[in-house]
């Protein structure tokens, strides 16, 4: 969509050096103009091994306008092979390289030939916002860093993780633990390229995994279906990030169905989970069960996977009832379809609206006119603070941008996530008795 | 100077011959400044830096009553988002019922860079003007329209006709200039052409000699003084209240002011500049559009400098006694103040590196409590820092790197320099912990820097940061700094291109 937005929830697609810069001793080289990296670094915890201000940067000028920037690039890689200490170096390129014509994979390649680790991704701003160039990056190092000639044997019971936007879903890194300890439960490892300590070591396992899973409404699934192709690996999309006793029993079975596991034994650890959980739910039952100033009525204005993950959530295990959901990264067309129909695969056949949007204003003049029937319990990002004070919301941030609150390495997902969340709402909700 | 004709500024490489690659001593460097062959951009390898689009958005997301139109893809302007809470919390510090920072992007996709981006910018004001009803919307132009050749000022001259908003268009193209402070004459620019006009408008309809006369002469001891982004709330309390001192009185200008504050101060006495850096393009035009005198000189940070502000400025008003025995009584209280900190700072080595005016002006508070400076960093330089020098002492040999960002080259001389304290601009605070070294911010929202109390602040600040520096220690320990041992045995001003020398200090050995 190219329309004028207000409040939005994405950056362009050089945000991409995110993504890059999630992967361990991955290191960005922006061919783009000065102030690019200095826009896009806002993000959750960036100031890692190489913060933002590491990245080397061809910071382009008038002069490589004019008479083009390829020199300035090659220059740049090459010194920033010698200073800067990285085990793979990504060239993404932007807008004005993009405009210019600079011949940047050329460029990339001529290094590629006399094997350094250098790799290259077109992430020019005008192309997509940073979701897609997540994307990009991924096919970018399936296509140029593994080895598609080569005979990689299958590792059993290995599997591929792709889920959150690495440092800009506030949440990614609890998310890829908390589902890489679900896998170890039922037996299964999972793989993952993004967070400490993965790096090239992980990447390298890539083309070894049994199958590629994918927890997403969407995103990553075009990159997971890439190995599928290069690499014969199969790919489970289960668009659904699970959250709660009922949405991460569902996760398990799907997931032990489709790698062939035991399944009753899968079905008992179940059981067994859910005891526990509901320990914890009967402790607290009278505030969930009296509570009166809680409504019954919710909205989620966040990424996709967050509207989703809480809708079902909140309906399958909490028992409230959505009002319109927001998906807000501007989710691809081609995908919208799809989608909606997840939303109405809930219990008892209820049914959410689900929009697709992408300007914030919009929503909360939506917001504003709905009945809630009580203070409304709104999840969303900074953006939604506004609209919740107007409306006596009760108001939890989870999605960027998140201006207050620290998630260093929390998550919502699975069992203990969902608690997590309870945890969080009712922090909120409770302040109305102060 | 008059560049008001013009449909933007000229970048600071030519009209300040602005330089932001250097290597060498103060005293090499001010030598080259004074010779005019400071001017060098080059380097072989750089790092990410910042662009005048970020840097204008400082001063325009202030502005009170106002919508910022980014016009460019969905990433210019995105570092907004951080902004959006200290915007507002300062704007209602000058009016309760201000408004938070609203801001838009056209959001330029693919095909608008075939088709161009003038009708989505069209489309824009006209929505930012209804929906939002603002006095001014600011349109800051990114890489992108400037590369596909939108021609924004006329857009903007054309919808001017349709919207009550004032349109000001602001040329700052990220690519047109490596010395990022164009951003404030891309802004003041169009602050100029659009904003600043006489308010000959509003007669009164019962006229009243006495008001007018009290009036008058109010606006005779009245200056505009020019606040930058980066002081705090405390900072503007303490330069207000050394002015009131001696009988004048302020008007803020330019962050967090709204289109009626641009008018209103035309009519005060005298506009004080608190950064070369950051305003000369403006009072140099308000004295040639409007005759209106200025002072541009030091940074009130540090005692000498916050004298030579208060006199310059007294001396205009004829005021300098009475600026004087403010001064003889804030000094005594200073020195009392001061001598609890000496002991424990006296002989402390420190590192800054930040805004050139920023660092050399807090330099002479670190010089007063018996601290050395031993090394600068400066995001440019060229001759506004010089006045600056005037307040410290045997800084000759201090080696000056003129860098904006370029962490690797100040970690390099930080290793070889070792000092016991590091004073940076923002962002680069987690480089330097990893060094190990205590540091303090250069700047804070909520801090005091600025004037005698200024002064007191950050010397409290420094003790607290050098009592205990354990979590940077901690960090040092656990997190190393992503450069190659081989980088480290080349001289810091390596990459630099068109040195003459290298004038590097001698390589550490090995090892920290």
């Amino acid at each position: 969509m190219g329309r004028t937005l207000d409040q939005v929830r994405y950056k362009c697609a050089l945000g991409a050096m995110q993504t890059v810069q999630s992967i361990d001793r991955v290191l960005p080289i922006l061919h783009a103009g000065p102030g690019c990296s200095d826009k896009l670094s806002t993000g959750n915890g960036n100031s890692g091994y190489f913060a933002p201000r590491i990245f080397p940067c061809t910071n382009l000028s008038e002069k490589e306008i004019v008479f083009g920037g390829e020199g300035r690039l090659r220059e740049t890689i090459e010194n920033a092979l010698q200073v800067i200490d990285a085990d793979l170096y990504v060239v993404l390129t932007g807008c004005s390289s993009e405009i210019i014509g600079d011949d940047s994979a050329e460029v990339v390649n001529s290094f590629r030939l006399q094997g350094k680790p250098v790799i290259h991704a077109s992430t020019a701003g005008f192309k997509g916002n940073n979701y897609l160039g997540y994307e990009w990056v991924l096919q970018s190092i399936f296509e140029q860093y593994l080895d598609d000639g080569k005979e990689y044997e299958t590792e059993k019971g290995l599997v591929n993780v792709f889920a959150s936007l690495p440092l800009h879903d506030p949440f990614w890194y609890g998310n890829l633990e908390a589902l890489e300890n679900l896998l170890a439960d039922v037996g299964l490892t999972a793989n993952i390229i993004f967070g400490y300590d993965r790096g090239l070591k992980n990447i390298g396992k890539i083309p070894c995994a049994e199958f590629s899973l994918v927890v997403n409404p969407w995103l990553g699934l075009e990159s997971a279906r890439l190995l599928e192709q290069k690499f014969g690996i199969p790919c489970l999309h289960y668009p659904n990030l699970p959250v709660g006793a009922f949405e991460t029993g569902k996760f398990l079975l799907a997931l032990s169905e489709f790698a062939g596991l035991d399944v009753e034994k899968t079905k008992k650890l179940i059981a067994e989970r859910e005891r526990k959980y509901y320990y914890y739910i009967e402790r607290f039952a009278d505030i969930f069960l009296e509570n009166r100033i809680m409504s019954k009525r919710f909205t989620v204005v966040a990424d996709t996977q967050y509207t989703l993950a809480l809708t079902r959530f909140l309906v399958n295990d909490m028992g409230l009832f959505p009002q319109r959901q927001y998906a807000m990264e501007d989710v691809p067309a081609r995908h919208q379809a799809t989608i909606r129909e997840y939303f109405r695969d809930m219990n008892y056949g209820i049914e959410a609206e689900i929009s697709f949007e992408t300007d914030g204003h919009a929503v909360h003049d939506e917001i504003r006119k709905a009945d809630y029937m009580g203070y409304p319990l709104l999840i969303g990002s900074s953006w939604e603070k506004k609209v919740a004070e107007e409306t006596a919301a009760h108001f939890l941030p989870i999605s960027w941008p998140l201006n207050e609150r620290l998630i260093i390495n929390s998550s919502y997902v699975g069992y203990e996530g969902a608690l997590k969340f309870l945890e969080d709402i009712y922090s909120v909700v409770l302040t109305r008795y102060t | 100077m008059n560049y008001i004709g013009l449909n933007s500024p000229p970048v600071r490489e030519e009209r300040l011959g602005t330089g932001i690659a250097f290597g060498g001593t103060t005293c090499e460097l001010r030598c080259a400044q004074k010779e005019g062959c400071i001017n060098r951009a080059n380097r072989a390898f750089s790092q990410t830096q910042g662009c005048q689009f970020t840097l204008s958005l400082g001063m325009l997301n202030s502005l009170r009553n106002a919508v910022t139109i980014m016009h460019g893809p969905i990433g210019c302007g995105a570092c907004s988002i951080g902004s959006v809470g200290t915007s507002q919390t300062f704007k209602r510090l000058r009016d309760p019922n201000a408004e938070g920072l609203v801001w838009l992007n056209t959001n330029l996709n693919e095909t608008d860079v075939i088709a161009g981006g003038e009708n989505k910018l069209r489309e824009a004001i006209r929505y930012a003007d209804r929906e939002f009803r603002p006095e001014v919307i600011c349109v800051p132009i990114s890489c992108v329209p400037s590369l596909i050749g939108d021609d924004v000022d006329s857009v903007l001259a054309e919808m001017q006709k349709e919207t009550a908003a004032t349109l000001i268009p602001i040329h700052c193209a990220g690519f047109k200039t490596k010395a990022m402070a164009t951003a404030y004459d891309d802004v003041y620019h169009g602050v100029l052409r659009h904003l600043v006009e006489k308010p000959d408008r509003r007669e009164d309809l019962v006229p009243d000699d006495l008001r007018d006369l009290r009036q008058k002469y109010q606006d005779s001891r009245t200056v505009n003084l020019l606040n930058v982004g980066s002081m705090s709330r405390q900072d503007e309390t303490e330069l207000e209240r050394l002015l009131k001192a001696i009988d004048l009185n302020v008007r803020w200008l330019p962050c967090y002011s709204d289109a009626e504050d641009f008018r209103q101060a035309l009519s005060s006495a005298l506009n004080v500049s608190i950064c070369g850096t950051h305003d000369d393009y403006f009072i140099e035009h308000l004295k040639t559009l409007y005759g209106i005198p200025f002072v541009i000189d030091v940074m009130p940070i540090g005692r000498r400098n916050t004298a030579r502000w208060l006199l310059q400025i007294a001396e205009h008003f004829d005021l300098q006694d009475r600026a004087q025995q403010v001064i003889d009584v804030e000094d005594r209280e200073l020195d009392a103040a001061f001598e609890q900190f000496r002991p424990a700072l006296k002989d402390k080595r420190v590192f800054l590196g930040g805004g050139e005016i920023r660092v050399v002006a807090t330099a002479e508070i670190l010089q007063d409590l018996g601290m050395k400076v031993i090394g600068f960093k400066g995001h440019h330089y060229d001759r506004f820092a010089e006045p600056l020098f005037d307040s410290l002492e045997d800084v000759d040999d201090v080696l000056f790197d003129v860098a904006t960002q370029q962490p690797f080259e100040q970690i390099n001389l930080v290793r070889r320099l070792k000092p016991d304290l590091y004073i940076g601009h923002t962002g680069g605070g987690n480089l330097s912990a990893k060094q190990g070294l205590p540091l303090l911010p250069l700047f804070g929202p909520t801090y005091n820097y600025m004037g005698y109390s200024g002064a007191f602040d950050v010397a409290r600040r420094i003790r607290r940061v050098l009592a205990n520096g354990q979590f940077n220690k901690k960090i040092a320990q656990h997190c190393p700094l992503p450069y190659r041992a081989s980088w480290y045995e080349k001289d810091p001003f390596h990459y630099i291109k068109d040195r003459q020398e290298p004038r590097g200090p001698a390589p550490h050995p090995a090892g920290d």
